[in-house]
């Protein structure tokens, strides 16, 4: 109701000043009056004020059924549009500072994270480098004591076949020497003697 | 103890070479022992058993089906000509038989039934050199009182053994040949880390 007393005054006021815009056909006296006083030139007359009456009830009705309406709603459209504007700018300012917020929060979290992954990789690097270093150290007394190892079989090896070939030297001598030097009554000595030291059977 | 069909017919066949038809007649009792005969037989036996299982082409020949038997008998008789007829008629039967395979075993039970049955003992020795008559009586002499029986002396000569004696008997053997006292020495030798000594 206000905003329609509101509109309607305005419009009045609007009609008036237009009205005073138009130029009015001037009923000019031939000059025959040529005495009208300059002030009745501003106060329309009577058959003047009545067609202007008219009129500007025309165009008030005119101008109210469907200038203001229409320009009232441009301007609320206009405000309204101002007011979303604002609107969303201060959501999206509000957002942008949500998400700065957020950024600067996930910022700070990634470099402590990657402060922690560099440690944690420094840790697990000194980590592998003692690792390494044990292992190379035992590897190499294993390879000391596979090499001490090999040493002392290929030495008994190598005395053992130097025993063979000294017990096989040993032995082919005899040999000869029991081919060569026994007699038939050397070999029935030596089996009298072994029948008389040979035991029973049963011992067998 | 119930005894396996191959047990009974190497039985069968050992008791074929040992008892003659007149030990049957007899009704098994022993007659008196011709050593030189018994010595005879059983050395055939080893013969015709070495010979046997130390050829493979023979013991092929005798098995196969596909020739007759009298050409399977026929190399029997041609290879051990002069052997015993007891011996020769157990060949013939296990040719027949296709029962060589048990030849070894019948030469086994062969000897125990011999050395039952006669009451002696079967005695192998082997020497580098051949046996003198002192030497036959002093084994004799010693084994006769260890197993209470007579004692058949079954002499080899073998150059190999290089001296001292090998004896088997009763499955049993002591070997005091100089070949296997050298091979020990040499193991003692080979083997020792002082040198042999302790």
């Amino acid at each position: 109701m206000r905003t329609i007393i509101k509109r309607s005054a305005v419009a009045c006021l609007f009609s008036i000043v237009a009205v005073f815009s138009f130029p009015t056909m001037a009923f000019a006296e031939s000059g025959s009056s040529g005495g009208a006083s300059g002030l009745s030139l501003l106060f329309p007359t009577l058959g003047e004020w009545i067609p202007m009456l008219i009129g500007f009830i025309v165009l008030w009705i005119i101008l109210a059924k469907f200038g203001w309406p229409m320009f009232i709603g441009m301007i609320d459209k206009r405000k309204q549009t101002i007011k979303d504007s604002l609107e969303k700018a201060e959501n999206a300012r509000i957002e942008n500072q949500r998400i700065l917020d957020e950024q600067k929060a996930n910022l700070d979290e990634a470099r402590q994270q990657g402060a922690q992954i560099v440690a944690d990789a420094k840790k697990a690097a000194e980590m592998a480098r003692a690792d390494i270093e044990a292992k190379a150290a035992e590897e190499a007394e294993s390879m000391l004591n596979r090499a001490r190892l090999t040493i002392e079989t290929e030495k008994r090896a190598a005395i053992a076949e130097l025993q063979a070939t000294v017990a096989d030297l040993s032995i082919s001598v005899v040999d000869r020497v029991i081919g060569e030097n026994l007699t038939d009554a050397d070999h029935r000595a030596i089996i009298e003697r072994y029948v008389a030291e040979a035991g029973s059977f049963n011992d067998n | 103890m119930t005894t396996s069909p191959a047990s009974t017919v190497v039985e069968v066949y050992a008791r074929s070479l040992v008892f003659t038809d007149q030990d049957a007649a007899d009704n098994g009792q022993a007659g008196a022992v011709d050593p030189l005969a018994v010595l005879e037989l059983s050395r055939q036996v080893s013969e015709v058993v070495q010979s046997v299982t130390g050829s493979s082409e023979l013991r092929a020949t005798l098995a196969d089906k596909s020739l007759g038997l009298g050409i399977r008998v026929g190399v029997v008789d041609e290879l051990f000509k002069g052997s015993d007829e007891r011996l020769l008629a157990m060949l013939h039967l296990m040719i027949e038989r296709f029962e060589l395979k048990l030849l070894a075993r019948v030469e086994s039970r062969f000897i125990d039934l011999l050395e039952e049955h006669y009451k002696i003992t079967l005695f192998d020795v082997t020497t580098a050199i051949g046996l003198d008559d002192a030497l036959r009586k002093s084994i004799k002499d010693k084994y006769s009182a260890q197993f209470g029986t007579q004692i058949l002396l079954r002499e080899t000569v073998d150059p190999r053994i290089k001296g001292g004696i090998i004896m088997q008997a009763k499955g049993k053997r002591i070997d005091a040949s100089l070949v296997s006292q050298l091979a020990q020495t040499r193991h003692v030798l080979a083997s020792r880390t002082s040198g042999g000594r302790n």
